[in-house]
């Protein structure tokens, strides 16, 4: 079978040669603002660290067949996508007195792949809350916390949310499906809810008869032939997996296509950015560095440049710079977040099946809290969830608990922590605290020579109380369930979350913000970002659709700056 | 070239059938493309201690798998990263949801090229990374990491030595008994820890994983557990158009329970386990 894309490395329009904008990174973020800057005209060059499983991709005559599977060798034991642990490995400490490091490996990786980390994503596209956005005001001073209002609120958001919405597809519910605490939309969501998991049913069950507020979980996978892609097929293989069918509405096959179909975007794959080349006032950057498929150091220039590595790449190259780019307000790399994860197993007699969907279907925010109230501290949405892998099952039974043999089997068979379980999983709002951190390692190298990647994160008293307000309510409901039993998994060191937020956070203040308003660094006249890296405060949601939404304000304010709405053509 | 899969093929038999060509040296066929006669055995015999039993890991060919992954530079594209989307074991659905008589390719057959930094990866991961060129930078730190063929071969060299110095003919593991096995096995573990993990590890993938990485022998470990496997592309559900509704899988459903699921009662030990578990972690046993 003949792989084109793999060899050639490039998607898009391979003629062009000057740009008017090098976005590095094309995930969500930067498939956002290479779509908004490529339909108004400009010329946009993608660098992407990663390979391409989306053979034409940039084919106007539609979608080829991805090289996704249901394999979970593939994408799950070889982690095909993920970065990997041997040529860019990560280290991680609790605190600054913990020494250089305490693990050496993974700590938060995201994917490296065309489509960025989203193609691994289950998609969860909730929106966050109005008072997310001002929580440095609603909350007030929390000792070592860093709580801050967001520069831009809901209201101006709000129809950014339509856009993306329906540019990329999200299904969800409305009236009787939907969350009642959710905020005012504009417009419904472009297409229903699936089907919803077994599993799922019986959580949301129990929690209806408890008196909270289950809901159809906003979803960004076609439910309906949507835009050229199929409807899903709920195959299963979701969270952690990249799409077979195209269903999945992640960014490679949405905005980022759209910007490549636009004939101003070429995107080259296989080619990992390692520094930005600034003036010599460090005010405007230059140029980009980064190794061409063949590890040869190539340079490329443009009027404007768009960090959108992920919120732990970007500030990495910032950092890579000596001294830091943008570095002012001394923050950069700092108030790194990630969505506090609490999760409550319940253990039933009855198989659920949980490898046939969409890993959640269903979900709650009764858990969200309410700022300022001591009766609801903040914690996060409920993800009613299902464990799918059958290898992770048994490496959890013969790794973690140290069943092998005659156990292991009987183990395998009965099935409780896969077939029989059902979780619930708490995304809660992550304190942002200046010490918590990503930096470079003093040591620990990546293959090619620079800094390892280091993060030093420890939790905040402030969310370990609101999970404990919140475990023995979620009991509760694994108990009305019909569960038999009720496992808190225990707070993870270093964290498993992958919703990595923060360390560029925007601002009005140059002072105490890396960004402004518009995601341009402050210190660097022709420098965004355009990934998490923005967000002064983590939420209780799921990331990636107000992380879009955000991209799409930056990309309108550099095209459209007297009015970013001008690009929108959904609302 | 004959594999241990296309033998069990060509005798029309099971996997477990074929296992007795492991008990003696009268077939001289050829093994692997890592593992001589002699390592093909120790581990498939191992592999069975970790998962034992009908349809466990020696039924499965696990042996097969390691050896496959072990050598997976032997072949070109590298066996590492099998293609998609689709492997054939189901068909497309029509217009209902239905599976048609119309099969995909089986395109897990074919595996991807690896770009240059991933070969890289797993060439470290394979031969160790003081032994890969451009591989060892971060030894000095770090110390190198051993590659999964030395720790394989390693492995099986040590399994020999322990078992021979417990019997009085110095016979070697694969010759002694299965409770002299165990226990062989259970020293080797706690001598090389790298090693049992790896063992450890790549058996269940072996059990587990789709067959094309040469494993889980006619869908076996599936079988045992009663999953799914890969369900693209006829799924688990289908968008029917023509009545604008979302259709569950008769036999396989999403939204509902299977048709022929029941209340099943855990064994005792499996009780205890989850007890200690439960209450160990601030949950809670609720009967």
């Amino acid at each position: 079978m003949a792989l084109p894309s793999v060899t050639a490395n490039v998607l898009g329009e391979a003629a062009l040669s000057r740009f008017d904008a090098i976005i590095i990174g094309s995930g969500a973020g930067g498939s956002t603002v290479a779509r908004t800057l490529a339909q108004a005209g400009q010329k946009v060059l993608i660098l992407e660290a990663g390979d391409n499983y989306f053979p034409g991709l940039d084919d106007p005559a539609g979608l080829a067949p991805p090289m996704f599977s249901n394999d979970e060798i593939k994408l799950s034991a070889r982690s095909l996508i993920a970065q990997d642990t041997l040529i860019e490995p990560r280290s991680f400490r609790p605190t600054i007195d913990d020494g250089d490091r305490t693990v050496v490996g993974d700590a938060n990786g995201l994917p490296r792949t065309v489509g960025g980390a989203a193609v691994h994503a289950d998609m969860k596209y909730p929106r966050f809350r109005a008072t997310d956005f001002q929580l440095g005001t609603l909350l007030g001073a929390i000792p070592d916390a860093a709580f801050a209002d967001w520069p831009v609120d809901y209201a101006t958001l709000e129809r950014f949310y339509v856009e993306i919405e329906h540019a990329v597809g999200v299904q969800g519910g409305e009236g009787a499906q939907a969350d009642p605490f959710a905020p005012a939309k504009s417009k419904p969501y472009p297409m229903p809810p699936g089907l919803p998991m077994y599993a799922n049913t019986i959580l949301a069950d129990a929690a209806r008869r408890l008196g909270y507020h289950p809901f159809a979980y906003p979803t960004a996978v076609a439910s309906r032939p949507y835009r050229g892609r199929p409807a899903c097929i709920d195959c299963g293989f979701c969270s952690g997996y990249g799409c077979p069918t195209h269903a999945k509405s992640s960014p490679a096959v949405t905005l980022l296509r759209d910007a490549l179909l636009t004939g101003n975007v070429q995107l080259r794959f296989n080619a990992a950015v390692m520094k930005l080349v600034p003036n010599t006032t460090r005010t405007q950057i230059d140029a980009v560095e980064y190794l061409d498929p063949a590890g040869t150091l190539q340079r490329v220039s443009a009027d404007r440049y768009v960090l959108a590595a992920s919120a732990a790449e970007s500030a990495r190259l910032l950092l890579l710079s000596d001294p830091a780019l943008g570095n002012s307000s001394g923050l950069v790399g700092r108030n790194l977040m990630f969505h506090f994860q609490t999760q409550v197993i319940g253990i039933l007699r009855d198989r659920v099946h949980g490898h046939r969907g969409r890993s959640v279907t269903l979900g709650m925010s009764d858990f969200r809290g309410t700022p300022g109230d001591p009766d609801a501290p903040l914690g996060g949405i409920i993800e009613y969830a299902t464990s799918s892998d059958l290898i992770g099952e048994a490496k959890n039974y013969a790794l973690q608990l140290g069943k092998t043999g005659d156990p292991l089997r009987k183990l395998m068979v009965q099935s409780p922590l896969r077939d029989k379980l059902i979780a619930m999983i708490m995304q809660a709002e992550d304190a942002p605290q200046p010490t918590n951190r990503i930096d470079l390692d003093p040591a620990l190298k990546d293959v090619y020579g620079r800094p390892a990647l280091r993060v030093t994160y420890k939790n905040h008293p402030w969310e370990l109380a609101a999970r404990d307000f919140y475990v023995p309510k979620m009991l509760a409901i694994q108990e009305n369930a019909g569960a038999q039993f009720g496992i808190v998994a225990p707070v993870d060191t270093p964290s498993q979350s992958r919703h990595v937020m923060g360390t560029l956070r925007m601002g009005n203040n140059p002072a105490t913000s890396v960004c402004d308003r518009t995601g341009k660094l402050h210190d660097v006249g022709n420098l965004w970002c355009a990934d998490g890296g923005l967000f002064p405060t983590s939420s209780g949601f799921n990331p990636t659709l107000t992380l879009q939404a955000l991209a799409l304000w930056v990309g309108a304010n550099i095209v459209s700056p007297a009015d970013p709405t001008a690009v929108l053509v959904e609302s | 070239m004959l594999t241990r899969r296309g033998f069990v093929k060509l005798v029309g038999g099971t996997a477990a059938a074929a296992s007795i060509v492991g008990c003696g040296d009268n077939l001289k066929l050829p093994r692997g493309l890592f593992l001589d006669e002699r390592g093909w055995e120790t581990i498939d015999i191992a592999t069975g201690i970790v998962f034992p039993g009908s349809l466990g890991a020696r039924d499965c060919g696990v042996v097969a798998y390691i050896d496959k992954l072990l050598a997976a530079f032997d072949v070109t594209p590298p066996a590492i990263f099998a293609g998609g989307p689709y492997s054939g074991r189901t068909a497309f659905p029509d217009a209902h949801g239905a599976p048609t008589k119309q099969v995909p390719d089986d395109a897990f057959a074919t595996f991807l090229p690896l770009p240059r930094t991933k070969e890289l990866a797993w060439r470290m991961r394979l031969y160790g990374t003081a032994q890969t060129p451009g591989g060892d930078f971060n030894d000095a730190l770090l110390g190198p990491t051993v590659g999964y063929r030395d720790l394989y071969a390693d492995g099986i060299r040590r399994l020999d030595e322990v078992a021979a110095m417990n019997n009085p003919d110095k016979l070697p593991f694969r010759w002694v008994t299965p409770a002299e096995q165990g226990l062989a096995l259970d020293t080797v573990a706690s001598e090389l820890p790298a090693f049992y993990q790896a063992l450890v590890e790549h058996t269940l993938e072996g059990m587990f994983g789709a067959p094309e990485y040469g494993g889980n022998a006619f869908s076996y470990g599936w079988r045992l557990t009663g999953y799914d496997g890969d369900s693209a592309p006829l799924g688990h559900a289908f968008y029917d158009e023509t009545q604008d509704l979302y259709v569950d899988r008769p036999d396989q459903p999403t939204a509902q329970p299977s048709p022929d699921a029941h209340t099943e009662d855990f064994d005792d030990d499996v009780l205890n386990l989850l007890t200690i578990a439960a209450v160990g972690s601030g949950g809670k046993r609720f009967f």
